[in-house]
């Protein structure tokens, strides 16, 4: 299986970590194994790194969290997408959605021999802007 | 004896997990608040984590010590993740200060304007200090104005990266020096402002205390406050790169 580490995920972490949230509050573990787990395994994040992510999402406004206890008995950070968050998610997949397809395509020319070259997969999509 | 061997090795995993939260708490030591909430959230991570471990692991679970490594080891080095906590909050408090900056010029803009409006000019021609004073205090004015302004930028440029680099660290830290050397032409210009200031206060006192000299007074009070509140806030935020710097190192 293909692991996606550090610097192809560096970019898009924000997005990726929204989407994980669309569905339902999460606390940080069960954030980390949706993102594994939607990924087919596929993203196998650096753990430590999603805590920053949530933290800066949750002071850009993105994201809500409250305190809530765990069966263990220990205090736990549940994490809630807010209505802003939901528009930064949905420009970020709009922005996905076409360098995806545009990639498609000139790989698809690339692969029939009528393409002419280019780096275009080695380029990260723009950003869709800040959350 | 599996049992003791089962219940050793559990014991050497909260050993670890708990070795490891105290080292997080160390690294993030500059911000007590946040480093109790991130304590807090990793420990309960690393529970799950380890939990997940056993879950999946042999019914002996003999190891648990093996299965901790593994799980600190997939969250990462506390330093590195205390960094981007680091970083995060000197991003923040670096706006915070840029705004406060903002806010302080415009006071001391304001009360330039009260003491033109409320008290007599300065007489120019009789003496040569006061002249001198009130160019300095022109002039350090304008350079606090055009530094920080630049500090401001340099820093508001080094955050447009999700991850910033080693040159948008660089150009982060250029941004906070430039706003100590604003800082220190803007208390210059204050000092100027309050060494011309003072004695026309003084005279306009004797002759009538009424709004003509109360204005004036409360804003030069306010300006020298705003001006002790952004060099502290220009200390902190200048230790806190301190922290930022040594972590990343």
């Amino acid at each position: 299986m293909l692991g996606m580490e550090g610097d192809l995920l560096k970019g898009h972490l924000d997005a990726i970590v929204l989407a994980a949230l669309a569905g339902e509050a999460a606390h940080g573990y069960a954030v980390i194994e949706a993102i594994r787990r939607r990924s087919g395994g596929v993203f196998n994040l650096p753990e430590g790194t999603v805590y920053p992510a949530l933290h800066r999402l949750e002071k850009a406004g993105a994201v809500n969290s409250d305190w809530t206890t765990a069966p263990s008995g220990r205090r736990r950070r549940v994490y809630t997408l807010t209505p802003q968050g939901r528009a930064a998610l949905d420009r970020h997949r709009d922005v996905w959605r076409a360098f995806a397809e545009a990639v498609e395509r000139v790989m698809a020319d690339a692969g029939d021999g009528g393409g002419n070259g280019g780096g275009v997969a080695d380029q990260p999509p723009p950003a869709a802007g800040a959350p | 004896m599996t049992e003791s061997v089962s219940e050793t090795a559990t014991e050497s995993a909260v050993e670890a997990v708990d070795a490891y939260l105290d080292a997080l708490a160390d690294a993030l030591r500059f911000d007590p608040p946040l480093a109790a909430r991130v304590v807090e959230e990793v420990g309960d991570h690393l529970e799950c984590a380890l939990a997940a471990e056993a879950d999946g692991a042999d019914p002996d679970a003999t190891d648990a010590g093996g299965a901790a490594a593994r799980v600190i080891a997939r969250f990462g080095a506390p330093r590195r993740i205390a960094a981007q906590f680091a970083a995060l909050a000197l991003q923040q408090q670096a706006d915070r200060l840029w705004r406060l900056a903002a806010l302080v010029a415009l006071v001391a803009f304001a009360a330039m304007g009260l003491r033109r409006w409320h008290l007599d000019p300065v007489e120019m021609d009789s003496d040569p200090l006061a002249l001198a004073a009130l160019a300095l205090d022109r002039l350090a004015f304008i350079a606090a104005l055009l530094l920080g302004l630049w500090g401001g930028w340099l820093a508001r440029d080094a955050r447009r990266r999700w991850q910033p680099g080693a040159r948008d660290w660089a150009r982060l830290f250029a941004g906070l020096r430039l706003s100590l050397v604003a800082l220190a032409a803007l208390m210059l210009s204050v000092a100027a402002d309050t060494a011309l200031t003072v004695p026309r206060l003084t005279d306009a006192a004797v002759e009538n205390v009424g709004p003509g000299t109360l204005w004036p007074a409360a804003a030069l009070t306010l300006e020298i406050t705003l001006v002790l509140v952004l060099a502290v806030a220009v200390s902190r935020c200048r230790d806190h790169a301190a922290v930022v710097r040594r972590l990343l190192a």
